[in-house]
């Protein structure tokens, strides 16, 4: 697995390569946005990470230009502040994003998560289960403890879109234009609705979820991941 | 004069010559009283004419018999001279009084309007008011040099002539720019200076005065006198205390600038000072401990026990973790100081909100917390990211304060238009009459300063500033049985009917 690093920061740059050489990843490094795009037509990388705030050519731009041509996953670093940012970077084609600072572990179940929609990219699972929830794509079969739980034609759509993208940030534009379609994209009450319903049907403590959690302002993440 | 001397034939005719010579000075009086002095004398040599022609033997004639009746008449002419001038003098110097009361009047209001009104603008019309009760005027209006260095007219009035104006200058010349460039009036000694400033002879009948502090113009004003006016000294006088006046005003106006100036700097100064001797202290020690256990990680010697690394290692990570959150915080009051803040309103699911919040805390804060949501209230308009903020520092606040095996408390309370949620703690409470010094940046419970709490006073600070960016409030109270309350109440009725509305409409539609 060839993971590309884009960032102005050696410090950055050095741990990140450090962390994920530890964790069997080959990792090419780039320390601008010029040579990201250079080395990233060179390498052909598996992923991308992808710092936005870059003197020069900024992530912005970068992961515009590398989502012409590639279809790799780009995971950008933004800053705190930046909900704003993150949305544009996610609209602009990126796949996820981390908050700086952010731990290691974090980092790689991002990148499990957007490598698992890569390599899982046609065939489909049969099942999904994690804890006491399992989903049953064949059967559209839901149970949570051994129950079988009755959710509704959509509210299983967005359940199954959101397990089949599990631990990845979600947008809400997103999730309502591939459970609802395209028309109902900004029709972002309908989702609240949903998500609220979901989660009474499926969470053991709705106001603390352990699979759906917000993503303030941007969308909802899937966590299967231990917190 | 006939008149009288009719009446006196009419009624006495052939009284005494003393009786009549007093009448006619009666009539010399009046006339120096009312006319003034010419008229006064003029009076006094036609009655002279008229005693003589009707009064005295031989009648009808300008001759006069009686030597004695000559000094009489001579008599009569010299007191009807003296009485009429002295009369005429009272009059002229009623007149003085009046017109100088009225002067005085006039700078009196002036003075009044600068020291009342500190609007500059208008303290500025004012005072072209009383210019305007000094001198009849067609139109007048002042020139302000701004900061920039641009005019600006900031007082007109009667605008009836439009040609006196800045946009409408001499074909040849700028009186104006003549005026603010040599700091001498023009107008007031007829029509030298305006060869000079203009280049040409004709010229309205304007007068421009330059408005001057010390040795600066910082204006000017600019007079179109009404018709033909004698300006006397005593005018000239007044009128330039009022000129006195309007740069007073000016000058005011830029210092009270500066000290606003000033003012803000302070608070700028106490909030760096504050925040510097905060770097030193709570952002240090934090510091200190991971430099600690980074060098004594890097020690060459003897390999460290794993259990003591990891727990080194896990000391540091949750160290960086509080500088993060304490940088965090310090970039948003700074936004929040600077009035950056404007909140995004977009209907939000109020459980949203609860679980990004609470999300932030890990699994034994949150076995802590008791959350009480009233699941009716559906969508709040708030801006989400600030208010999850305000959520997380509250709970992380009341965390803090009181005892481990303590619990706290969040309720979701909705309202008439507007949702209030309460943190409730069984810490040590706030400290009496202190309550709403909570919120000040960097303010610290006294017992706390130099308490191993880390906290840094800004937590709260930006919570009510993000909940009154938000049109809603925050209140501290001390709880019943011991514990703080912290109350926080924010405006929420028009997006949820208008959400709701939608909802429904949607909610058909949605799930087919």
């Amino acid at each position: 697995m060839k993971v590309l690093v884009i960032d102005d920061e050696p410090q950055i740059r050095r741990a990140l390569r450090a962390g994920l050489e530890r964790n069997n990843y080959q990792v090419v490094l780039a320390a601008s946005g010029e040579e990201g795009l250079d080395v990233a037509a060179l390498e052909n990388p598996d992923l991308v990470i992808l710092d936005l705030a870059m003197p020069g050519l900024d992530g912005f731009e970068v992961c515009r230009q590398l989502r012409d041509w590639a279809k790799f996953p780009i995971i950008v670093l933004s800053v705190r502040e930046g909900e704003d940012d993150k949305i544009q970077a996610l609209d602009l084609g990126a796949d996820d994003y981390l908050t700086k600072p952010f731990g290691m572990r974090e980092l790689l179940a991002r990148m499990r998560a957007v490598l698992r929609r890569v390599t899982s990219n046609g065939e489909e699972e049969a099942s999904f289960s994690c804890e006491d929830l399992t989903i049953d794509f064949a059967h559209r079969l839901v149970t949570v403890a051994g129950l079988e739980i009755h959710l509704t034609p959509k509210e299983y759509d967005l359940l199954r879109y959101m397990a089949l993208n599990e631990n990845r940030v979600l947008t809400h534009r997103q999730l309502l234009s591939k459970v609802w379609g395209p028309e109902y994209m900004d029709d972002t009450h309908t989702l609240r609705v949903h998500i609220a319903n979901l989660r009474t049907k499926i969470e053991k403590h709705p106001e603390r979820p352990r699979f759906i959690h917000t993503e303030t302002r941007v969308g909802y993440r899937f966590r299967t991941d231990s917190a | 004069m006939a008149a009288m001397t009719a009446t006196i034939h009419l009624l006495h005719a052939g009284v005494s010559l003393a009786n009549v010579s007093m009448l006619y000075l009666l009539v010399v009086t009046g006339a120096a009283l009312f006319l003034g002095s010419f008229p006064a004398v003029v009076a006094s040599i036609l009655s002279f004419l008229a005693l003589d022609w009707f009064f005295v033997e031989p009648r009808y004639q300008l001759t006069v018999q009686d030597p004695a009746e000559w000094l009489a008449l001579c008599m009569f002419l010299l007191t009807a001279t003296v009485t009429g001038q002295l009369t005429a003098l009272l009059r002229a110097r009623a007149e003085e009084a009046q017109r100088s009361k009225s002067e005085t009047d006039a700078l009196a209001e002036a003075s009044w309007a600068v020291a009342s009104e500190l609007e500059r603008d208008r303290a500025l019309s004012r005072v072209l008011e009383q210019v305007a009760a000094v001198l009849e005027l067609e139109s007048a209006f002042i020139l302000v040099i701004e900061e920039d260095g641009k005019l600006n007219t900031v007082a007109r009035l009667d605008t009836t002539s439009p040609d006196l104006d800045r946009r409408d200058p001499g074909p040849r010349g700028d009186p104006v720019q003549f005026v603010i460039e040599n700091r001498r009036a023009i107008g007031w000694d007829g029509s030298k200076l305006w060869t000079k400033a203009l280049f040409q002879h004709e010229h309205p009948a304007a007068i421009y005065l330059p408005i001057m502090t010390e040795d600066r113009v910082v204006g000017v004003l600019c007079l179109n006198p009404r018709g033909e006016q004698e300006v006397t000294t005593n005018k000239r006088r007044v009128i330039d205390s009022l000129v006195n006046h309007a740069a007073l005003t000016i000058q005011r106006a830029k210092l009270m600038k500066v000290e606003a100036n000033a003012q803000a700097l302070a608070e700028a100064d106490r909030l760096k000072t504050a925040l510097l001797s905060m770097v030193s202290h709570d952002f240090r020690s934090p510091l200190t401990s991971i430099k600690a256990s980074v060098s004594g990680l890097l020690q060459e010697g003897a390999p460290w026990d794993p259990d003591m690394q990891r727990a080194l290692l896990q000391g540091i990570d949750e160290e960086t973790d509080r500088l993060n959150r304490m940088v965090g915080n310090i970039l948003d009051l700074s936004r929040l100081e600077a009035g950056a803040w404007q909140p995004r309103r977009e209907p939000t699911a109020m459980a949203d909100l609860l679980s990004a919040a609470l999300d932030s805390f890990d699994s034994l804060d949150n076995a802590r917390i008791q959350v009480d949501l009233d699941r009716t209230i559906a969508d709040v308009s708030v801006d989400s990211v600030q208010m999850v903020q305000v959520l997380r520092n509250l709970l992380e606040n009341a965390l803090k304060y009181s005892p481990l095996d303590t619990q706290v408390e969040l309720k979701v309370l909705p309202a008439n238009g507007s949702m209030t949620i309460e943190v409730l703690d069984r810490g040590p409470g706030l400290p009496k009459g202190e309550e709403s010094h909570v919120f000040e940046a960097f303010y610290r419970a006294p017992e706390l300063k130099e308490s191993s709490v880390p906290g840094i006073g800004i937590g709260l600070a930006l919570c009510q500033g993000l909940i009154e960016a938000h049109g809603g409030k925050l209140d501290a109270y001390n709880r019943d049985g011991g514990g703080a309350v912290f109350r926080l109440t924010i405006p929420t009725q028009s997006a949820t009917t208008r959400e709701t509305t939608e909802a429904k409409k949607h909610e058909s539609a949605s799930d087919r």
